[in-house]
């Protein structure tokens, strides 16, 4: 997942510097799906007090 | 697992790495075989290695750029490059060795060793460390896609305005290393706010804040100086781009300021070179001692002066800017404190010649590179002391001086603490020893090379010859200089490949380390080499700075308990602890 989204996200700034939308549009969409999966369930419930 | 399980009170294990708990927890840490495995490791012993190989990687290539553009400059009016391709060439050495070299080998570095020396299992947000790993390595080809394409940034690593505006750079070269280096400072930010986590909240029971090593000082303070820094030079290069891309002038004139891109510029450039060196000269304070076989003189002074640079460091911004005519208190001030931070630096060169002085040092490849280390140290600090002082800096500013400078704190204070530290630590990455005849040679060719490379740039920037320029006319008293610059480069080049080829020999036919082959005093010491997935099989408990030499030095009272520990084996789980006296506070469940 880390990797997925890094690639998410660089593909967006390759959207960016050759000024396709549709491509910035897209790898948004898809790295806040890969964020969703990323934090599911969330990290607090991982932890309790001694 | 239920929440009940979380609130028990951890039971201790006896520590043995043979035992079926051991086993337990190799099965519940490992990374998983093949490729897709590979790919999702979020070991951090695994994402450290592959920062310091891919920081090599980069540290190659623009080391092989600046191979190129010094044979234009061997002698005058050569044609080797054209003006054009000497700006691309010089502009991707800078931009890849200072921010995809110098700060990510030290990420590598710091994320390999931080969870081993502070006695904890992994970072504390592993997934995150391998996004903030992937992400840099995107940016890094995300910047050389620009310069494979023909679009290589050409305005000098600090990228000036209006220089670097569309008007004098239409194609989209600027525009890959602005969006290049957000993207590297999300990775940055990010990768920072980990260590800050990790290091405050994750330490072993009983390591105080006091006993924490000056190797962990070092990351905390610029983990805490990037979170203050990146934002700005964040700033300053998405405004960038949005003067060229939507004609926002926020640099470009009438209305926009040329000076505001150097202020955000070097409010995140200044504290950025102490980033790139204080976790450098942190290993040196930590690693060195112990080849001296004694404590570091000076802890307490040494972790202060840490933490003061990089405060200081962040008001001393305006010293690259003397020449562009800012009010004389401005100057004054900017003047004063520049001169003041050497005040902390010499605490801790201080500390490393009384460690050395008072103790018996082991005459070996890491040592002779922390001295080494020491020596350039000097040389760096006095030349950025001179620049500090206004009126010299009026002289020097954009001459051969300042490249001078740049390369002794960059390299010598960066570069040559890393390789100390490579032969350092590589037995407890790999289990084998660097070999040390063939570490003789890499040393001395590197240091030679490095110093009669770089020390007669000094002298050509007071003979004035400007930094950046493709070449320089014949007869002015530059000819020698310049080609003993070149040679001494070269040589300097030579030294590291036989680094690379020790590290492939020593792999392969290197004499076997065990856990401890320094008498090292630190925890990560402790462990067996290379450490295993889970690190710790039962997580230790500290009484002193130096556990592994508490019997010899009667430091305190109590001692240490290595035997003895929490095994926490009921999933991925860690400890959490206090920020100032490591005391337990909470049970983690790492994903």
């Amino acid at each position: 997942m880390p990797l997925l989204l890094a690639l998410a996200l660089t593909i967006l700034f390759a959207g960016l510097v050759a000024k396709l939308w549709w491509l910035v549009i897209a790898s948004l969409l898809l790295g806040l799906v890969f964020q969703l999966i990323w934090l599911w369930p969330r990290p607090q419930l991982a932890e309790r007090r001694l | 697992m239920t929440a009940a399980e979380y609130d028990r009170i951890p039971r201790l294990a006896v520590r043995d790495y043979a035992s079926p708990l051991a086993e337990k927890l190799h099965s519940l840490w490992e990374t998983k075989p093949g490729v897709i495995g590979w790919l999702a490791s979020v070991d951090h012993k695994e994402i450290g290695l592959r920062y310091i190989v891919t920081a090599f990687i980069f540290l190659i290539v623009g080391g092989i750029e600046a191979l190129i553009f010094r044979i234009q400059l061997t002698q005058p009016n050569l044609t080797v490059l054209t003006p054009e391709q000497y700006n691309e060439l010089f502009t991707m050495h800078g931009a890849t060795m200072i921010l995809w070299y110098a700060f990510p080998i030290l990420t590598g570095f710091s994320v390999y060793l931080q969870p081993l020396v502070i006695g904890t299992r992994d970072m504390a947000m592993p997934r995150l460390n391998a996004f903030t790993y992937w992400l840099f390595v995107l940016s890094g080809i995300y910047l050389y896609v620009g310069f494979a394409i023909g679009s290589a940034p050409n305005a000098g690593w600090f990228n000036y305005v209006p220089y670097a505006l569309k008007t004098f750079n239409p194609s989209l070269n600027i525009d890959f290393y602005a969006l290049s280096n957000i993207l590297l400072g999300i990775s940055t930010t990010l990768g920072s706010l980990n260590f800050v986590v990790t290091l405050l909240h994750m330490r072993a029971p009983g390591m105080s804040i006091n006993r924490m090593p000056i190797l962990s000082w070092g990351t905390l303070t610029i983990s805490v100086g990037n979170l203050f820094a990146m934002p700005s030079v964040t700033l300053a290069f998405f405004l960038l781009w949005m003067d060229r891309q939507f004609g926002t002038h926020f640099y470009a004139q009438p209305t926009g300021q040329p000076l505001l891109w150097q202020h955000l510029f070097w409010m995140w450039g200044h504290p950025w070179v102490y980033v790139i060196v204080l976790p450098a000269i942190s290993m040196v304070s930590d690693a060195l001692p112990v080849l001296c076989r004694r404590p570091l003189v000076g802890y307490t002074a040494v972790a202060l002066a840490t933490v003061l640079t990089m405060v200081l460091g962040f008001g001393v911004w305006l010293h690259h800017m003397f020449a562009t005519g800012l009010p004389g208190l401005a100057l004054a001030f900017f003047s004063a404190v520049s001169i003041i931070i050497v005040i902390p630096s010499a605490v801790s060169a201080f500390a490393w010649l009384a460690t050395i002085w008072t103790g018996r040092p082991i005459l070996n490849t890491a040592f002779l590179f922390f001295a080494g280390f020491i020596v350039v140290f000097v040389i760096g600090g006095v030349s950025g002391f001179m620049t500090g002082s206004v009126p010299v800096d009026w002289q020097l500013t954009d001459t051969y001086f300042v490249v001078a400078h740049i390369h002794y704190v960059l390299i010598g204070w960066n570069l040559f603490a890393v390789m100390g530290a490579s032969y350092f630590w590589f037995p407890k990455a790999f289990g084998k020893l660097l070999d040390e005849r063939l570490g003789r040679w890499n040393f001395w060719l590197m240091f030679v090379g490095f110093n009669v490379g770089f020390f007669p740039m000094h002298i050509l920037g007071l003979l004035g010859m400007p930094r950046r320029v493709y070449t320089y006319p014949e007869g002015v008293g530059l000819d020698w200089l310049n080609l003993i610059t070149t040679v001494g480069s070269y040589v300097f080049a030579i030294g590291f490949l036989l680094f690379i080829i020790n590290i492939v020999l020593s792999l392969r036919h290197g004499a076997e380390a065990g856990p401890n082959p320094w008498d090292a005093p630190t925890l990560e010491w402790t462990t067996p080499s290379p450490p295993p997935p889970y690190n710790y099989v039962v997580l230790p408990t500290l009484a002193t700075r130096t556990p592994l030499w508490e019997t010899r030095l009667e430091e305190s009272p109590f001692q240490s308990d290595l035997g003895k520990g929490f095994p926490l084996d009921h999933g991925k789980e860690t400890l959490a602890t206090s920020t100032l006296d490591g005391q337990p506070e909470a049970i983690l469940r790492i994903r």
